[in-house]
């Protein structure tokens, strides 16, 4: 190290190779801590389970629910179709109304909006994040 | 896309090779997105529910992956608009705005049984919380995972220059916050 400090006009603090040593074992530290995020005992090892279970029972529930709303979509549009000629104007209103509040009881209500979002996007094909470019 | 990893996403695609490849899938990368994850989410329970359902996502939608990035760039991407849906979904739920939610989730670090941070990282979350939501994933994202901005790039679908950009920005509120 002497032989750098023969025509060097720059010089450092004291002990600052020293601290600087220490500094940078340091810092690795924090960014190895997770900034004091925990997980419980075992974690990675069970959820690997977990997670292959509920991706099979996911796909069989997913599956489900696209086909009803696949058949209560062709059964609502039936309705219409066959309902609208043979029926006065008001009637198709009151009786479309009635099917729609059916619709949000029994399938609509059921799913929070996390699960509506999933599913939509699972619909329509997944959309990829699209942010901002300016901060 | 490397021969290798073309392979394996041809047995995560074929009916027969699915199940053990997509094993092997869950194996390699479940810390590493629990982890992208639980930054975002910031409680473990949540971090759970987010990590299931973007393996789940993953394990739907693996036909439609065109091969244009990474495996690993295309699942990072699934778990952030999972982490975000979520976050979206829960705040509207109560009447709050994403950030606010987060905020009052990194007000109650303290109270949480899996987070023993000091104090310094107590304040460093609370500071990052209060971030806009592009802001906060770039921050960790680059400082807590030490990722390249190339790859962030990648993952968020936007340039190097808005993410140092981003960064930047992140840095400089988080000092004043905690220099307040």
């Amino acid at each position: 190290m002497n032989n750098f400090n023969t025509k060097n006009p720059f010089k450092v603090p004291e002990n600052y190779f020293i601290n600087l040593n220490k500094n940078i074992l340091n810092n690795s530290e924090i960014l190895l801590r997770n900034s004091g995020f925990r997980v419980p005992k075992n974690y990675f090892g069970m959820v690997q389970e977990e997670i292959i279970s509920n991706v099979a029972s996911n796909n069989d529930k997913w599956l489900l629910k696209k086909i009803i709303i696949s058949l209560t979509g062709i059964a609502a549009s039936l309705f219409l179709f066959f309902s609208i000629p043979y029926t006065k104007n008001t009637k198709p209103v009151i009786e479309t109304q009635s099917l729609n509040d059916y619709l949000e009881a029994y399938y609509i209500e059921d799913l929070d909006g996390y699960e509506m979002i999933s599913m939509l996007e699972d619909l329509d094909g997944y959309e990829i994040l699209k942010l901002k470019d300016k901060p | 896309m490397n021969k290798q990893q073309s392979l394996f996403i041809d047995s995560l695609r074929q009916a027969e090779t699915k199940e053990d490849a997509f094993k092997k899938l869950v194996k390699e990368y479940k810390e590493r997105l629990y982890w992208h994850i639980r930054k975002l989410v910031l409680d473990h329970d949540d971090a759970n529910d987010v990590v299931q359902n973007t393996f789940v996502k993953i394990h739907l939608n693996i036909n439609k992956f065109k091969g244009n990035s990474t495996l690993y760039t295309w699942m990072y991407r699934i778990a952030t608009n999972e982490a975000l849906n979520f976050i979206n979904s829960k705040a509207s739920k109560i009447g709050l705005q994403n950030q606010e939610w987060i905020e009052s989730k990194a007000n109650v670090l303290t109270s949480d049984p899996y987070f023993d941070g000091d104090k310094a990282s107590l304040l460093l979350q609370r500071s990052v919380a209060r971030l806009p939501e592009k802001q906060r994933i770039v921050f960790n994202m680059k400082y807590f995972d030490n990722m390249k901005y190339e790859a962030i790039a990648e993952i968020l679908e936007t340039s190097v220059g808005a993410l140092k950009a981003s960064y930047h920005h992140a840095v400089k509120k988080i000092k004043t916050q905690l220099n307040e």
